[in-house]
């Protein structure tokens, strides 16, 4: 046993499941918004409601479905829509990457899984549970991630249906969540960590290249270019700093 | 559903799941070196911050004197979510916080 009190020992089996599952309810009404916005916009460019259901649920992030009608809809060719998605969804590799460092006791099977349903929003929830606890079990993963892949396709599906009569005002306190959610899990990430200094440079840069280039580039590698330089830059102070204790 | 539309739908979800599983499979199949589990230590501070300076910037909700409305909400949730370090009172005053603002600043 570990006599480290900030410390949770990792759950297994339905317990788990039911953790996730409620580790998942802060960011639904951030799916629900987006999924009705992303549905919507299916259905006004064209996409039947199987349609967009088919792509929520394969494709299963917003950024992307919202690329798909615009691309398909001004007649733009398979491989073209295909590298465009590649693009936008570049981030998923960064993502998945940092999770690697939570599931070392898994099996292959169950990282395929886990990784299959990530999204900004489960990324967020997971990587502070595995910052906190230093593994991820796997069925809390499952519950998070269910939870969230359901909410999304029928946030999709809802919305498609209900393309023409979404009242606006609704939207803009729903669509606010996301931010809210990300600025939560953020502080959550930060009072978890053990380098409180160093998160706070990393945040710093991020925002400040984010800044300097969003004018400039498309949103995804906005959030690339920030993530990779911060990270480095946090990653060289701290070798700077440690160089001088004794190890 | 034409047949060009199901196939780039599942080439584009194809691409999507390489990205989400191969980094996550493969990279946890051994120990790293420190510096690269720091560097991807830093990572989801960094990507979030990024996405919620990007997200406002992009989306602001302004104000009719041209306030950002987006930006005082956001405060307004970091203050929150700093006093009670809890993730719903974070998004429920952010999400709140819009609303009101709307009413007040009659947007």
């Amino acid at each position: 046993m570990s006599l480290n009190v900030e410390e949770t020992p990792v759950e297994q089996g339905a317990g788990a499941f039911r953790r996730g599952v409620i580790a998942c309810l802060p960011t639904i009404p951030g799916y629900w918004s987006i999924g009705f916005a992303a549905g919507a916009i299916g259905t006004l460019a064209g996409f039947s409601v199987p349609e967009t259901a088919l792509l929520a649920g394969l494709l299963y992030t917003g950024s992307a479905q919202f690329l798909f009608y615009s691309l398909w809809a001004a007649g733009a060719e398979m491989l073209s829509v295909a590298l465009s998605v590649l693009l936008v969804n570049m981030r998923y590799l960064l993502m998945s990457s940092s999770l690697s460092l939570w599931f070392r006791n898994s099996t292959t099977m169950q990282k395929l899984i886990s990784g299959l349903l990530l999204t900004d929003e489960t990324f967020g929830v997971a990587a502070q549970y595995g910052a906190r606890c230093g593994s991820i079990p796997f069925a809390w993963m499952l519950g998070l991630n269910v939870v969230a892949w359901l909410n999304w396709i029928l946030a999709c599906v809802v919305g498609a249906w209900l393309a023409t009569a979404l009242p606006a005002s609704l939207i803009d306190g729903l669509g606010f969540s996301l931010v809210s959610m990300f600025i939560g899990l953020l502080l959550m990430t930060w009072f978890a960590s053990r380098r409180k200094a160093l998160e706070t440079l990393t945040i710093a840069v991020a925002v400040a290249v984010t800044l300097a280039t969003v004018e400039h580039l498309e949103s995804s590698l906005v959030v690339i270019l920030a993530a990779t330089l911060a990270a480095t830059l946090a990653t060289l102070a701290l070798r700077f700093t440690a160089k001088g204790e004794s190890k | 559903m034409s047949t060009s539309l199901l196939i780039t739908i599942l080439l584009s979800a194809g691409i999507t799941a390489l990205m989400r599983t191969v980094p996550l499979i493969l990279l946890s199949r051994f120990r790293m070196a420190p510096v690269v589990q720091n560097w991807l230590g830093f990572i989801p501070s960094a990507i979030m911050a990024a996405i919620i300076t990007s997200e406002l910037v992009h989306k602001p909700l302004l104000s009719p004197s041209g306030l950002s409305m987006s930006l005082m909400a956001a405060a307004l949730a970091t203050f929150c979510g700093m006093v009670t370090r809890s993730l719903f009172v974070t998004v429920i005053a952010g999400m709140a916080g819009i609303l009101v603002l709307k009413y007040l600043l009659g947007a």
